[in-house]
């Protein structure tokens, strides 16, 4: 009896204490909101208290929309995210497939360049941006006009080919050989396969991309910003991330959260995914 | 393998994978190439994209020039109007020289006869200035000759002075007698002062025209060449290693490694024993909303960093630490923030691994009388070590490549001068990691050809890194 007492008191303390640390760790959310809540005076709060000094607004969030950069930002944002979601399906889809089920010259060394390239960081992403800001440049400077929102989709697109391509072809790895390798026997040609057989079957491979892609360039800030394209992001980037942003903190904690709740939700949609991406950055290669 | 090889032709397999790969090389493989041999060249914002106008102006003055000091009545003619200007700057000179003396000798300025006679001189005398800017001008106009268009030949702010040396000088004739006389006289010393810096100006160009216009083509000459993108070896490289910026930026990485890889793994492994524990009461909730940090778009948390770690934020005040003005405050601030953004990883990561260690292992160790600290030195610590390992090579790359960190929360700063032994010192930010030197070289300095060179040195560096991890974890595979 004791020692169930004992036990007791100890799950007790435990669990005060795994509330405690999740306060401290989830605090930064919890001011963030705080502040976004709270009428704008051009200060940041240096306690949660004082929210009910100033009381409760939402006037930020319903002046973030009377902005009207703010309206444009959104809009590209919301074009970017579609075609990057689009040219990643239409692109990525086919090569998983192929990787998963053919064999052809260099798609090993591929297959391991790609694992590499989305297993060490951001650094060489961050590079090759870099670079291609300065090829662009040139291209630029050639009459090719590519200093525009059209190309973002694309770096996108091309940024999420490492990652995409393993998590679709790890997808399309489980799905049974059998049913494809019956319809070339009952003599269908590959197009009838690819059409018939296995786009209807990489539906979900479809949704996975879609979830990630959106991820992707709706968060994304800092090509948009290199390449001077207002997307939400950049926008962001360049207003609150400096003295705009301390001069009126709470509209531009409402401007911030606006743009990162569809990514937040998108990624406990995506969740289940991510937990297996990760498995397979461990298991794999 | 026949029947595979029927099934699923390579040639088919290309075609699919095709339009990924030539996406994929066009927008991130093939720029990286480009970058290599950028880093060889003096590629700036300026050169990478000349102003096709700017190369005409240039050129076009160049020609004129040739055409002026070549053809002889144009060489005279400039030699003259040069002459002219400098011998009537020398009169106008010595006349007020004299006038002010005249001014300071008499007692009444306004009634003294000799000071009239002098204000006339300077009159008579100024004249001769009236119509000589528009002199000058035309006679180094190349416009004139047939360039169009062209830089000034001459300075414009020399032929400016002129035309003000003559309205202060008629003004002075004209006017001396309703003027007080300090006021007349500042104006008069005022007036020298204009005069003999015009008169240097062109007597230096009159005693040898021939070198004046051979400076000015020097001088276009250069800019051209900063105009130009050329090939300059490994200069940017040397320029590199002797940059105390791109050194310190080094250590700086070397210590952020040093310091956030232990935090990030210690914070995570904690966290990952505390929510595993039976112990706690709802600890699947927990730990789904402790993960919160990984699902945030680095955006927002950097803005919600900024805010609470600002000087007059809150954490910034409790904690006392101001990044915009503390170098190793910034850099605690960094610590903490990557160990915020990272610590779901480690977790997730040590969670797994605990969940793997089985539970009769555990209760065999109880039976077998183990304290809580052998047993978890000797059965835990060893079943989760390798995905341990795993997630430190991996949160290493993250540290060692740390660019979003600082770049959102100061931007690598305070900027403070940078002294490095043997280099000498420069002002620069003192907490910029590797990549985001690399950024700033290209945002601040825009400076193409030397950001290039940084980063194929940056490569290489990550490179040793990757086959670390790649070499390791093959091993720790192999070995499961």
């Amino acid at each position: 009896m004791g020692f169930s007492i004992g036990k007791t008191v100890l799950k007790i303390f435990a669990t005060v204490m795994g509330f405690t640390i999740l306060f401290v760790m989830l605090y930064p959310v919890l001011f963030i909101i705080i502040q976004s809540i709270t009428p704008e005076k051009g200060i940041i709060l240096t306690s949660l208290t004082q929210v009910f000094e100033y009381g409760v607004t939402f006037e930020n969030y319903l002046r973030a929309f009377q902005d009207p950069l703010f309206y444009s930002a959104l809009v590209n944002s919301a074009i970017i995210s579609f075609l990057t979601i689009v040219i990643s399906i239409v692109v990525i889809t086919p090569a998983a497939y192929s990787f998963s089920r053919f064999k052809f010259f260099g798609r090993d060394t591929l297959l391991y360049v790609y694992l590499i390239l989305s297993q060490v960081g951001g650094g060489f992403g961050i590079i090759a941006v870099i670079a291609l800001f300065m090829f662009l440049v040139i291209l630029n400077s050639w009459g090719i006009p590519i200093f525009n929102m059209w190309v973002l989709p694309f770096i996108y697109a091309s940024g999420a080919v490492p990652f995409q391509t393993w998590l679709i072809k790890t997808y399309f790895d489980n799905l049974p050989k059998e049913l494809d390798e019956a319809a070339f026997i009952d003599g269908a040609s590959w197009s009838q396969i690819v059409f018939k057989i296995v786009l209807p079957a990489s539906r979900s491979a479809m949704v996975i991309i879609t979830l990630f892609s959106f991820m992707g360039a709706w968060g994304e800030f800092f090509v948009a910003n290199l390449l001077r394209v207002q997307t939400l992001g950049a926008y962001i980037f360049q207003t609150a991330i400096g003295p705009r942003g301390e001069q009126a903190p709470s509209l531009f904690a409402s401007l911030a959260l606006i743009y990162a709740i569809p990514v937040i939700l998108v990624y406990i949609f995506a969740q289940r995914y991510i937990g297996e991406a990760y498995r397979m950055g461990a298991v794999k290669g | 393998m026949s029947v595979k090889k029927i099934l699923y032709p390579s040639r088919v397999g290309i075609a699919l994978a095709l339009a990924s790969i030539v996406l994929y090389v066009f927008f991130s493989i093939w720029p990286l190439f480009f970058s290599i041999g950028i880093a060889f060249t003096n590629a700036t914002e300026e050169n990478l994209l000349p102003n096709p106008e700017v190369l005409k102006e240039i050129d076009n003055t160049l020609a004129c020039i040739n055409v002026i000091t070549t053809q002889e009545n144009l060489a005279e003619r400039a030699e003259d109007v040069v002459e002219k200007v400098a011998n009537t700057l020398r009169a106008l000179e010595k006349e007020l020289i004299a006038f002010k003396q005249a001014v300071e000798e008499s007692e009444d300025h306004t009634t003294d006869l000799y000071v009239m006679l002098n204000a006339s001189a300077i009159y008579v005398t100024v004249q001769g200035l009236r119509l000589i800017p528009e002199q000058v001008q035309k006679t180094f106009n190349c416009t004139e000759i047939g360039f169009q268009p062209t830089r000034p030949l001459i300075s414009s702010e020399a032929v400016r002075n002129l035309s003000v040396i003559y309205d202060s000088v008629s003004r002075l004739s004209s006017q001396y007698l309703v003027m007080g006389r300090d006021d007349l006289l500042n104006s008069i010393n005022l007036t020298i002062h204009l005069i003999r810096s015009a008169e240097e100006y062109f007597t230096g160009m009159s005693s040898d025209l021939q070198g004046y216009f051979e400076i000015v083509s020097q001088s276009l000459i250069s800019d051209r060449e900063r105009l130009t993108m050329r090939y300059v070896g490994l200069e940017n490289f040397k320029k590199l290693f002797a940059d105390p910026r791109f050194v310190y930026s080094l250590y700086k990485t070397a210590v952020f490694v040093a310091t956030s890889v232990p935090l990030k793994l210690l914070v995570g492994v904690a966290l990952a024993f505390i929510y595993s524990s039976p112990l706690v009461w709802g600890r699947k909730v927990l730990r789904g909303l402790i993960l919160a940090p990984w699902a945030i778009p680095i955006l927002l948390s950097g803005l919600t960093w900024r805010f609470l770690f600002n000087p007059n934020g809150q954490l910034g005040k409790m904690l006392g630490l101001d990044m915009y003005n503390y170098e190793w405050d910034a850099f605690i601030v960094y610590n903490l923030f990557e160990t915020w953004l990272a610590y779901p990883f480690v977790m997730t990561v040590t969670m797994g691994a605990l969940a793997g260690v089985s539970k009769d292992l555990v209760e065999a160790s109880y039976i077998d009388g183990a304290s809580a600290f052998t047993r978890l030195r000797r059965v835990v610590l060893p079943l989760i070590s390798k995905p341990l390992m795993f997630a430190a090579i991996l949160t290493t790359g993250a540290s060692l490549q740390a660019f979003m960190v600082p770049l959102l929360l100061n931007g690598g700063g305070p900027t403070k001068p940078i002294s490095i032994p043997g280099l000498g010192t420069r002002s620069g930010n003192v907490n910029e990691f590797l990549i985001l030197f690399g950024y700033n070289r290209v945002s601040i300095d825009k400076d193409y050809g030397y950001a290039a060179a940084t980063y194929l040195v940056i490569v290489l560096l990550l490179l040793v890194y990757v086959t670390i991890w790649f070499v390791s974890s093959k091993k720790l595979r192999g070995g499961r």
